[in-house]
């Protein structure tokens, strides 16, 4: 695929490693240590896709972001020492497209970038598609038709319950379900002590369609009320 | 029908009880009366007249009058001087005592009066006696009318009329000569007396003087001229039958006494000793001999066996009078008394017993003692205490000091009826005092029994209204309130009072005489009599005066009260408005606002007070803000700990990954790659972990509470670690009620902090042992528990709660020892707590949590409704836009909460 990663941190270690990494995977990687380096790669090359982390010298992250999206729309992922809630809203709210904290596991990084570059490249088509017949969310699409979960446009491999759960939770984004009510409605019978169940399920589809299965960001336990789909 | 049978049940053992105890306590005071009476005739309980003591006092008086009327009163022994006197001349010892035992006692005021109306009789005897026939007008009706209406208005004017009312009312039956003086050596009124002794059958007397009749009322009885009276004499005149009694005197010229009755001679003078005890008030005792001239005299006295009254008309007198009256009234008195014991021994011994079933059915009575104690439970107290009150009012007044005379009562039993002699009217009395003694027991008893059963759960509305009423208001308006309260009271007593001295000038006597009420009875001589025995009782002064003092005082005192209220009442009303401005103050000061000082109005008693608060304040201030700069120093230092740490841990994170994608590494190397990144990963959670402590510690950490089912939670946690706990060698007990238990914590950390503890167990537990979690609901509080049977052995005394303890010291196990630790600062911080305790290896961590929670308002409480109900969606939404909203509100630290500066609110959230 050849896509073009522009990667920027102060730490030249961590660029070479995401760097040698992200080359593993197939991609073309340029390299910059300060923002003001990366506005000038940006200038010159065709960049799908920039890493950046935020407390750099010259021209920090968010600055440099901000400059990038007076002209350009392709996907941000920020790169941060900082893991507060607070830090992580703001860099959202400044165009990043996402938010890794430091330290990442290499293949979440990866994973991300991938997901970023299949958006920011395939699912302009999708788009184009009968708006009633599929429902969006973030990352994952829910095709009612094909009862099938895409997630960065790719079809999830999901079980028939699985799938039934997340009909249930994509048609729903934003509301707690107990566990009761999952159980009640996806299998369609009384339920008695559901949690474990609902939970199993829940942890499954998770490892299908979270980047990071530890700390999902779609399918979330509303702890000690139920679960439910986040609505992006 | 169980219930029926148990309801009648206990309706029937306390009806048992109740009468019993009624009966009982109705008839104690007669039977006590009884047991005091104990030796004397009374309690022989005796049917006959003629054995009871009054008989032998009237025989023994009338012995005396009739050798009096024998010897012309010329006796010489002193024994016979009049038909009082002399008993009491004999007796003079005795009397002196009997004055001194009861001249404290309303009878003798009784005998006063009747002392003081003897005269009077004599008066009217005599103005009777000496009134005008109508043949001395010569046949003139008018002028004989005239002089009657003359009279009349004489008779009244010196207030004779009221004396009749007297005589019905003690049923002397108008024979006024039983109770004064008479002059034995006046032939005429010798006469005149015996004349109306004659008309009386019940008594048949002869009187023998030197073997010459004197007076007879026995039918064909005559004269025999100076010779000896023998037995037959009498016997041949009178029915034996009729008159079974008979006394003769100084037949055998020996001066003494003979009585036969129903034909049996009757031992008289017992060991030849007269004492008080004796009845037989009659001459021949060896202390009690008679004069010589006596000695001509003889007497022969009968008395019929069933009296009856003698009413006769007399000529020249409107009217009729009565006679034998004493004689039937002494046998109705017998008779009353005889039946009235038996009646008072079966009505006790009948109390006994049902007492006695209603004691033993003990179940029954204690169910329908209860039933009366709700019933009273449901009157409220004011009510209860105001017709208390009433009745207690009504007891002691309408009785005229029933008490008192029920003490009497019982201290002289029926003994008194040596003089009073009217047994049924003091009967009567005494069984309506039993009434009223029952009274007051049951009265007693349901004060008794509500003060026990109901002690606390008394209902009290307007007590309770003028507490609650109170509270409203600000501390200054409370106080105004209380002090114009007091004022109140004290004017209203004042006027009370006022009234009382007013009324006590205007009707002196009658209300002295009504509130000294002791002496119970005979209204009827009024205070002049009262006065009388007063003054000769040596009162220092008449009591009434004592009252009215008494009640002036009382007044003056009062008043300077009032006085002082008043004076007091402006600089207590301005003290009232500086204490409520220093209580507002220091109700700012709590809720945070530190800016700003409290003036009070120049010379104020709470000057002081007020500097002190205005220096606790800036104090408070001061520290505060080191407090905060120290508290943000601390999480910054941490901060930039982590994250100076963070960096470079991205970078052996990356190339361990790196390594391991290597693939042409020997085995050995691979396993060095693999610990290296074990041991970055690990140190990336003890990073994330310190951080996120200093955080809660200090209060900073964000939070988002919400009202949550904990044994949701804890099924959610055990769910979500299902795969930990089946890969170890543990097994995991649960008892989480189904039920939800409901907290407001912030759902994230409290998984957390469960995460940690459950994870703490697996690490640490013996193998193959397990580890038990329960949640119950204990005192308000939801309270869950992890026990485990630790592996290694625990020291005693050592917090696990600290940052970076560890049940074994050797640090090399996977955690950070910061997970109990972390745990306790999330549970606070959450507004819970986090107690841990050991006992030998069992390790019991407790997490309890208030239930429901104090943010639970109306919206909220829908919208928890709405998720369960899991249907309605809008809501389920419109709640999620509250989650965020609530969870921003409440993050501590937040710039624009509370009126805290440096944005600390004083608060912990909750």
């Amino acid at each position: 695929m050849d896509a073009c990663v522009l990667v920027v941190d102060d730490d030249r270690e961590i660029v070479r490693a995401i760097a040698l990494l992200l080359e593993k995977e197939g991609y073309r990687v340029l390299k910059a240590y300060d923002g003001m380096e990366a506005l000038r790669i940006l200038a010159e090359t065709e960049v799908q896709l920039i890493i950046m982390d935020v407390m750099m010298p010259k021209l920090d992250g968010l600055s440099a972001m901000m400059k990038i999206r007076e002209r350009k729309n392709l996907p941000i992922i920020v790169l941060s020492a900082k893991t507060e809630e607070t830090d992580k809203i703001l860099g959202l709210s400044m165009g990043a497209d996402d938010y890794v904290a430091k330290p990442f596991h290499p293949q979440e990084l990866a994973a991300r970038v991938k997901s970023q570059l299949r958006r920011y490249t395939m699912l302009g088509g999708i788009h184009a598609q009968n708006e009633e017949e599929e429902i969006v969310n973030g990352r994952l699409c829910y095709r009612l038709k094909e009862r099938t979960l895409y997630a960065d446009g790719e079809p999830v491999r999901l079980t028939a319950t699985e799938t039934k759960i997340m009909e249930l939770l994509m048609k729903n984004r934003g509301r707690i379900f107990p566990a009761e009510e999952i159980y009640e409605r996806v299998w369609e019978e009384p339920s008695f002590s559901p949690e474990n169940t609902v939970m199993v399920h829940i942890r499954h589809i998770r490892e299908k369609i979270e980047l990071n299965p530890k700390e999902p960001e779609y399918v979330k336990v509303v702890w000690g009320i139920g679960y439910k789909m986040e609505k992006k | 029908m169980d219930t029926k049978w148990k309801k009648s049940k206990s309706v029937f053992s306390f009806m048992a009880f109740a009468t019993g105890l009624t009966v009982i306590v109705t008839n104690l005071i007669p039977a006590a009366g009884m047991v005091s009476a104990f030796g004397t005739d009374i309690l022989e309980g005796q049917s006959d007249y003629q054995e009871s003591g009054d008989f032998r006092d009237l025989i023994s008086g009338k012995l005396s009058e009739l050798i009096g009327v024998a010897t012309a009163g010329k006796d010489d022994s002193g024994y016979v001087t009049d038909s009082t006197g002399a008993v009491y001349k004999f007796m003079d010892e005795s009397y002196d005592r009997w004055v001194e035992e009861f001249q404290n006692e309303p009878l003798v005021e009784q005998e006063e009066a009747v002392a003081e109306e003897t005269a009077d009789y004599g008066a009217a005897a005599d103005f009777l006696n000496n009134l005008e026939g109508p043949e001395a007008f010569g046949g003139n009706w008018d002028d004989y009318q005239a002089y009657l209406a003359e009279q009349q208005a004489h008779y009244e004017e010196i207030g004779l009329d009221s004396v009749a009312d007297y005589d019905d009312f003690y049923g002397y039956g108008g024979n006024y000569y039983d109770y004064y003086g008479y002059d034995y050596g006046d032939q005429e009124s010798r006469d005149a007396y015996m004349a109306d002794m004659a008309q009386n059958k019940n008594l048949r007397y002869a009187v023998i003087y030197q073997n010459k009749l004197l007076y007879s009322n026995i039918d064909g009885f005559e004269d025999k001229a100076g010779q000896e009276w023998t037995d037959e004499d009498f016997s041949k005149s009178l029915d034996a039958a009729a008159y079974n009694f008979t006394l003769w005197y100084n037949r055998t010229g020996d001066g003494k006494v003979q009585i036969v009755k129903d034909g049996y001679e009757v031992d008289v003078y017992g060991d030849g000793i007269y004492s008080d005890r004796n009845r037989w008030r009659v001459p021949g005792y060896a202390n009690f001999t008679i004069g010589e001239s006596a000695k001509d005299a003889v007497v022969f006295l009968a008395a019929a066996k069933f009296p009856q009254l003698y009413i006769v008309s007399e000529d020249g007198r409107s009217g009729v009078t009565q006679y034998g009256g004493r004689l039937c009234r002494i046998r109705q008195n017998t008779l009353y008394l005889a039946s009235a014991a038996e009646r008072i021994c079966i009505f006790m011994s009948t109390g006994v017993l049902l007492l006695a079933v209603g004691l033993l059915m003990r179940k029954g009575r204690r169910r329908a003692v209860e039933w009366i104690a709700d019933r009273l439970q449901k009157i409220c107290l004011e009510i209860k205490l105001s017709f208390l009150l009433i009745l207690v009012i009504l007891f002691t007044g309408m009785g005229g000091g029933v008490l008192g005379q029920l003490v009497w009562w019982i201290r002289n039993g029926l003994g008194y009826y040596n003089w009073s002699g009217d047994y049924i009217y003091e009967m009567a009395r005494l069984t309506s005092a039993g009434g009223y003694l029952a009274l007051w027991f049951w009265l007693i008893y349901l004060v008794v029994l509500d003060w026990r059963m109901n002690g606390k759960r008394q209902k009290k509305p307007i007590f309770d209204l003028l507490k609650v009423k109170d509270f409203k208001y600000p501390i200054q308006k409370r106080l105004v309130r209380r002090q114009r309260n007091t004022l109140i009271a004290e004017i209203s007593l004042l006027l009370l009072f006022a009234g009382a001295v007013c009324a006590l000038w205007m009707i002196q006597g009658e209300l002295v005489n009504w509130i000294s009420g002791g002496y119970g009875y005979n209204y009827a001589y009024e205070t002049d009599l009262y006065e009388a025995v007063a003054e000769d009782m040596g009162y220092p002064f008449h009591m009434r005066y004592a009252y009215m003092l008494m009640a002036e005082v009382i007044f003056g005192a009062l008043f300077v009260f009032t006085a002082i209220t008043v004076a007091g009442l402006k600089k207590n009303r301005r003290l009232a408005v500086d204490i409520g401005l220093l209580t507002d103050r220091i109700l700012a000061v709590r809720e945070g606002s530190l800016e700003g000082e409290l003036v009070l109005s120049g010379d104020t008693d709470l000057q002081e007070a007020a500097d002190s608060l205005n220096q606790i304040q800036k104090g408070m201030e001061t520290a505060l803000a080191e407090q905060v700069k120290s508290e943000r120093m601390k999480v910054e230092l941490v901060t930039n700990v982590s994250h100076d740490i963070k960096t470079p841990l991205t970078s052996i994170i990356s190339y361990a990954e790196l390594l391991r994608q290597e693939k042409e590494l020997p085995q050995h190397v691979k396993e060095y790659i693999q610990i290296l990144g074990e041991k970055a990963e690990r140190l990336r959670g003890i990073v994330q972990d310190v951080f996120e402590i200093s955080k809660a510690t200090s209060g900073q950490l964000p939070m988002q509470m919400e009202m949550l089912d904990m044994g949701k939670l804890l099924r959610q946690t055990l769910a979500d670690m299902n795969d930990q706990i089946s890969q170890s060698a543990l097994v995991i007990r649960t008892s989480i009620p189904e039920q939800p238990v409901s907290v407001t914590a912030d759902g994230q950390r409290l998984y957390r902090v469960f995460q940690n503890l459950l994870q703490n167990a697996l690490r640490y537990s013996l193998e193959g042992s397990r580890v038990y979690l329960s949640l119950t609901e204990e005192d308000g509080r939801a309270v869950a528990r992890i026990k485990n049977t630790s592996g290694v052995e625990l020291s005693d005394g050592k917090d696990f709660t600290e940052r970076f303890v560890r049940g074994d010291a050797s640090r090399t196990d996977g955690g950070s020892g910061l997970g109990l630790s972390i745990a306790k600062s999330f549970t606070e911080a959450c507004g819970g707590s986090l107690t841990v305790e050991t006992d030998a290896d069992l390790f019991t961590v407790t997490v309890s949590f208030p239930t429901g929670g104090e943010e639970t308002d109306a919206q909220s409480m829908q919208e928890e409704q709405a998720v369960q109900k899991g249907q309605d969606k809008e809501g389920a939404q419109d709640r999620q836009g509250n989650r965020s909203g609530g969870g921003d509100a409440c993050q501590c630290g937040d710039k624009d909460s509370g009126a805290g500066k440096n944005g600390i609110c004083f608060h912990r959230c909750l």
